[in-house]
């Protein structure tokens, strides 16, 4: 239903004066946004369906307030304001657009293709959205692994970082320096990552990346590279790197914590360590020179063979894990 | 100051001897005795009640001794003399005679004379009488002291004094052994032991000679930790397997041998400190809540079950919440139940069930159980999740914070104390506010560049691992919080602030911050300090909801660090916006009705009476401002993502302001009708706030616009230099009288549509505080009596008025100074804050005061308008 239908329905309401008192109806076209929202407000209070018609043309209201207040109360109104929710999909105003699929996912109304739809929307709130209600539906049929491996490759930080946690286990920990922030932090022994040995391969969201990072994947066709340079010059995209790492026994280290330190991925990265989600640096190109940290305390195996997949990800120039990979261990001062 | 005084004038006026022993009088029959002093006071307060000096005459001959003879004198006057039991070998006398406080205050010699079988000896000892505190001075404590080494009192104190520090924090013992033999034997006893180690009490006696003051360090459950207490460790917690958790002791709060251990330790520090007047205030544990640990004794257990009538749920595994996505069939709206299992254990769990805020409540009731009240606080207060009850029932709630890389980051935390002792069972508690000197390198200057480094990076260890904060930044965290109405402020890391070898953790690296801190304080703090105390807030229009049930389940939370909804306050704040922090409790007790727009950041999660009262609060016209990770059940009038994370503080800052722009584009339509906001800036970079007593607002800018500069900035992680700065700063008030509270004269404004604009140019850090009255300050005036009588009392009344010649309903800020015949500076005289324009002040003058014409002029510091009243002194 478009804009101009709407005010239709809105005129004829006016001429009969049928439902609404015509003092709230003028207040809904009132000059100040204020007193037509609060007018919306009190007609969708008070009328029920029958403010349907006035809440939908406020969805086309100049003021953005009043735009989402409509949604909000239309959102409220249940499987009654189906019509006007699906309609409100194409709104210009992409909070609009959202508040319409949260209305039609409450009242089960979403259907795959709107949700793909969803997924191609140009406003990133919308589609985070999109993938936590397809993160919901999880474990779902193979149209929404799909959906979520196209939007783990999203130029948003917060969709992938949201598409990336379905696949892993578990969310980010707060490091060692994190847990005691007011405690001076001493690393008592450390060692790098071997640079060669590292196994390698793009990622064009086709191939089915959901089981890349787990331990025991079998990456014998991913190719052999290094880290400690930047992947082939030029490469726009997302690539994952595989690799192994020896840890010593605990009873040799006298630590709180371990972490692992990345000297610069250029620009973002996504870890896990033996198939369990360590955390991700993901602050956007500006991120490609910034060194980062992950604890990986609970996660690594002491005294025995570690697996570690990075997934990083480049929007330009060079990319890839192009500085040194170091194991720290920590001590609590 | 000498004072010569006639023996009957003494007689009558000054000191009462008591003779604890009395007994037969014998001739003397040998000389020998020893007289001493056994107090260890040395220092009074004037008009102290009750003071007084022990004395002990020891027999250290072979043979009995009668016929002595002890006599007192004050500079040199005989004030009294005194015939002596026999003493038999090795026997004792004690003296004790109360000190007249009501003397002018000075140093007096006090010399005890025995004369006994043709010999004499004698002791003397200089006393001080030293003048009151002013009332409602602002607390300005230095948090932590490296007492010891070879330093003297003076040299401790001395250049805390000189910055402006009021208060340092002491320990209960002068070492390690000493502490722990207090804390053992408290423990061992089970009741109060009263016997803290003597040099400490010499310390606060020796403060108070200074007109310095102390706080003590009272964390009894800390010394459990430590093992100084509990040396069996049977106050552990435990898991659910029984086995102790975490890495480092944590003991059970639910214990009742802790509970009474804390009460009785509180308890033997009051009464062994009832005396000493400079010790008058008490830090009840600190940074205990980092590391609480689940407890799951059988009482632990049972407590739960009592509470909520179920048990403890099993995926409760540790103390920050259980995440959301690992429940089953969690709610697709993320609205849960108030009694949802989980969510009734946590809140049990950080409100009772950890035992710490009860803990701190027994420790300050055992605190004033000697009948004198020791103001106390807890800290870091907010290091717990945002429900009420963190600091129990101390008197003030207060937290340290680092401010970097945004020196506004104080603000919230700030507003979170706020929060936080709104909802404490202490109706009266209050906030301090501290800052932290010291700055982790790591965070804001890590490894040296090759190409550029600061001077100070050459001098200290590459290792160095905290340095001192730059001092604009100090300035601006400084104007963020007094301009909320903390009652004192708090300084920790004085070896960063002053040189003071030994340097081993501390590093002095910028001897630019003591100053800019001792300016602050002596031009701002000093005089407008009795104001600042007595001025609430104004009402906020904007609330901020710190969520409880999203930190438990969504792992959201700031914990007073630079997390959770920091920045997008800050976006709040460079929208000129003055929002309070509220809980979801806050919301709970109806107060969404004092609000028109309510912020909902990192609120994934929220219980269903939370989210009834949003939607009614949307429907009765409120604005609710929600970002990318509100729950799906809350519906935002305007979304705001927060913030990107980013490695540089120029672009980050950029990025604040750029949202802050965006926010105000959608509000504004809003202001006129529904929203007022309070203050404005033409320049985003201008924080303003405002504080409001009767007719008078008080209004605070300060000058944020910084850049990177010399001293750390070229690590791009901090923009720690202020940049000078123009702007028009602007109150929501049709008409007024603005007055410059730091030059102390009116300053000529315009007023157009509803406001008042007043030009400023900042310098860089610069802050400014105003003050609007309707109606003009016309004088101040001084009422007192012609003439005195010195060793009684005179009533002094000052009212700072308007031009109707009614005193102003206001706080107004005004300096004393009562001058003697002499033209010294008398008691009393100083900065005080005149509720409702008016200030009574009661002199008592001293017997040995000088008579003649005495001088009292008062000077109202925001008109800058004086007057004086003379005074004959007989």
């Amino acid at each position: 239903m478009t804009k101009l239908t709407w005010m239709c329905a809105v005129a004829a309401a006016l001429v009969t004066g049928s439902g609404v008192a015509q003092a709230q109806l003028k207040e809904l076209y009132a000059a100040d946004p204020a007193v037509r929202r609060q007018a919306l407000v009190e007609v969708a209070a008070q009328r029920g369906r029958e403010a349907l018609p006035h809440l939908g043309s406020a969805l086309y209201d100049e003021d953005r307030i009043v735009r989402r207040t409509a949604a909000r109360l239309l959102l409220r109104m249940g499987e009654s304001a189906d019509d006007v929710l699906k309609a409100a999909m194409n709104n210009i105003d992409a909070q609009v657009r959202r508040i319409a699929l949260l209305g039609l996912r409450s009242i089960d109304a979403l259907t795959m293709d709107d949700l793909a739809l969803a997924l191609e929307d140009e406003e990133e709130l919308l589609r985070l959205e999109t993938v936590r209600i397809l993160v919901a539906m999880a474990p779902g049929n193979e149209r929404i692994e799909v959906l979520l491996r196209r939007a783990a490759g999203d130029d948003s930080f917060l969709v992938r970082e949201e598409a990336l946690k379905s696949i892993a286990s578990s969310g980010r920990r707060p490091t060692l320096r994190e847990q005691h922030m007011d405690r001076l932090i001493e690393t008592v022994d450390s060692f790098k990552l071997p640079a060669e040995g590292w196994r390698f391969r793009t990622d064009d969201a086709s191939a089915p990346s959901g089981q890349w990072h787990q331990p025991d994947y079998d990456d014998s066709d991913w190719a052999v590279t290094e880290i400690e340079k930047p992947w082939t010059p030029g490469y726009v995209g997302v690539g994952w790197y595989r690799g192994w790492f020896e840890m010593p026994p605990k009873s040799e280290i006298n630590c709180d914590g371990v972490e692992i330190h990345f000297d610069g991925v250029d620009e973002s990265a996504w870890v896990w360590i033996n198939g369990r989600f360590a955390g991700s640096h993901d602050i956007g190109p500006s991120g490609w020179d910034v060194p980062f940290a992950l604890d990986i305390t609970d996660l690594v195996n002491w005294d025995s063979r570690n697996q570690i997949t990075v997934r990083a990800m480049n929007t330009g120039y060079a990319g890839g894990i192009w500085q040194p990979v170091t194991v720290n261990f920590l001590k609590v001062k | 100051m000498k004072y010569v005084c006639s023996r009957a004038r003494i007689l009558a006026l000054i000191v009462l001897l008591t003779l604890t022993t009395t007994g037969w009088i014998a001739p003397a029959a040998a000389a020998g005795l020893e007289l001493r002093e056994t107090s260890i006071r040395r220092n009074f307060l004037r008009m102290e009640k009750g003071a007084r000096i022990q004395w002990e005459v020891f027999n250290a001959t072979s043979q009995p001794v009668s016929g002595a003879v002890l006599k007192f004198t004050l500079d040199e006057g005989l004030f009294q003399e005194i015939r002596l039991p026999e003493l038999t070998p090795g026997a004792r006398h004690e003296a004790g005679h109360f000190v007249d406080t009501g003397l002018r205050a000075g140093d007096y010699e006090l010399k005890g004379v025995i004369e006994a079988a043709g010999s004499v000896s004698e002791r003397a000892i200089t006393i001080r009488i030293v003048e009151r505190p002013l009332p409602h001075r602002m607390p300005v404590v230095m948090w932590g002291h490296p007492w010891g080494g070879d330093r003297t009192i003076e040299e401790a104190i001395g250049p805390l004094k000189a910055i402006g520090f009021t208060h340092a924090l002491t320990n209960t013992g002068a070492d390690e052994p000493g502490r722990k033999a207090f804390a053992t034997a408290v423990w061992e006893a089970g009741k109060p032991v009263p016997e803290i180690s003597p040099a400490i009490l010499r310390r606060v006696d020796e403060a108070l000679g200074l007109g310095f003051h102390l706080s003590i360090y009272a964390s009894p459950a800390r010394t459990i930790e430590y093992n100084w207490a509990d040396p069996d460790r049977v106050t552990h917690r435990i898991d659910r397997d029984g086995e102790r958790p975490g890495r480092r002791y944590s003991v059970c709060g639910l214990i009742d041998e802790v509970r009474t251990f804390c009460y009785n330790m509180g308890a033997s520090m009051a009464e062994a400190l009832r005396d000493y007047p400079a010790l008058d205030s008490a830090l009840v544990h600190t940074e205990i809540r980092d590391h609480t640990e689940l407890c799951f004794h059988d009482h632990d257990r049972e407590a739960f079950r009592q509470y909520a009538g179920i048990d403890i749920p099993a995926e409760v595994e540790k103390t920050k919440g259980v995440d959301y996505r690992q429940l089953d069939a969690f709610p697709a709206d993320r609205i849960i139940a108030d009694d949802h299992p989980i969510l009734t254990y946590y809140r049990w769990f950080w409100k009772q069930g950890d035992g710490w805020n009860d803990l701190h409540t027994l420790t300050h009731q055992g605190l004033q159980s000697a009948g004198r009240h020791l103001w106390t606080w807890f800290d870091p207060t907010i290091r717990a999740p945002s429900v009420w009850g963190s600091g129990g029932e101390v008197d003030y709630v207060s937290h340290w914070t680092y401010t970097y890389p945004n020196p506004e980051v104080m603000g919230f935390s700030t507003d979170d104390l706020f929060a936080m002792a709104r909802g404490s069972s202490n109706p009266d508690q209050d906030v301090m506010k501290m800052t932290n000197v010291i700055w982790y390198r790591s965070a804001v200057a890590p490894a040296p560049r090759n190409d550029r480094q600061a001077q100070w990076e050459k001098d200290v260890p590459a290792d160095a691992p905290l340095i001192t904060m730059p001092p604009d930044i100090l300035a601006l965290s400084f104007w963020s919080k007094i301009s909320r109405p903390v009652k004192g402020i708090m300084y920790h890391g004085l070896q960063s602030l002053l040189y003071w070898p030994p340097q081993r953790d501390y590093w002095y690296t910028n001897s630019e911050t003591k100053d800019t801190l001792r300016h602050l304080v002596k031009e701002i703090i000093e005089p407008l300090g009795p104001t600042l105390v007595q001025v609430p807030d104004a009402d906020a229009e904007v609330a901020f909801l710190k969520s409880f049930t999203s930190e438990m389940f969504a792992g959201r939370g700031a914990y007073g660090w630079g997390g959770g909804g920091t920045n997008a306050y800050l976006v709040l704040r460079y929208a000129q916006l003055q929002p309070d922090v509220v809980y979801e409790e806050t919301i709970l007790e109806g107060a969404l009705d004092d609000y028109r727009v309510l912020v909902l950041t990192y609120c994934d999660v929220l219980p269903k009476s939370v989210a009834a009262k949003v939607r009614a609060f949307q429907a009765s016209g409120g604005i609710v401002v929600g970002d990318e990770y509100l729950a799906p059940g809350i519906i935002a009038d305007v979304t705001m993502t927060n913030p990107k994370p980013s490695g540089k503080a120029d672009a980050q800052k950029a990025q604040l302001l750029h949202k802050a722009t965006e926010l105000r584009a959608a509000l504004n339509p809003y202001l006129r009708r529904h929203l007022r906001r309070r203050s404005d800036s033409d320049n985003p970079d201008i924080l303003t706030r405002v504080r409001h007593y009767g007719v008078a607002d008080y209004l605070f800018a300060y000058n944020d616009k910084r850049q990177f500069g010399d001293y750390i900035g070229h690590h791009g992680l901090v923009m720690d230099q202020g940049v000078p700065a123009q702007a028009v700063v602007k109150l929501h008030r049709a008409a007024g009288h603005v007055y410059d509270l730091l030059e102390g004269r009116r300053v000529d404004v315009t007023a157009r549509s509803g406001w008042m604009h007043i030009a400023h140019d900042f310098g860089g850090g610069e802050g400014r505080l105003w003050m609007i009255t309707p109606r003009r300050i016309k004088d101040v005036t001084v009422d007192a009596p012609a003439t005195a009588r010195r060793g009684g009392p005179f009533t002094i009344t000052i009212a700072v008025v308007d031009d109707l010649g009614k005193a102003v309903n206001a706080i107004m800020p005004v300096r004393v100074e009562i001058l003697d015949g002499d033209g010294d500076t008398m008691e009393f005289s100083g900065h005080y804050g005149a509720k409702d324009g008016t200030l009574e002040i009661t002199f008592d003058i001293a017997p040995n005061d000088k008579p003649g014409e005495w001088t009292v002029r008062a000077v109202d510091l925001a008109a800058g308008t004086q007057r004086e009243r003379l005074i004959t002194v007989e």
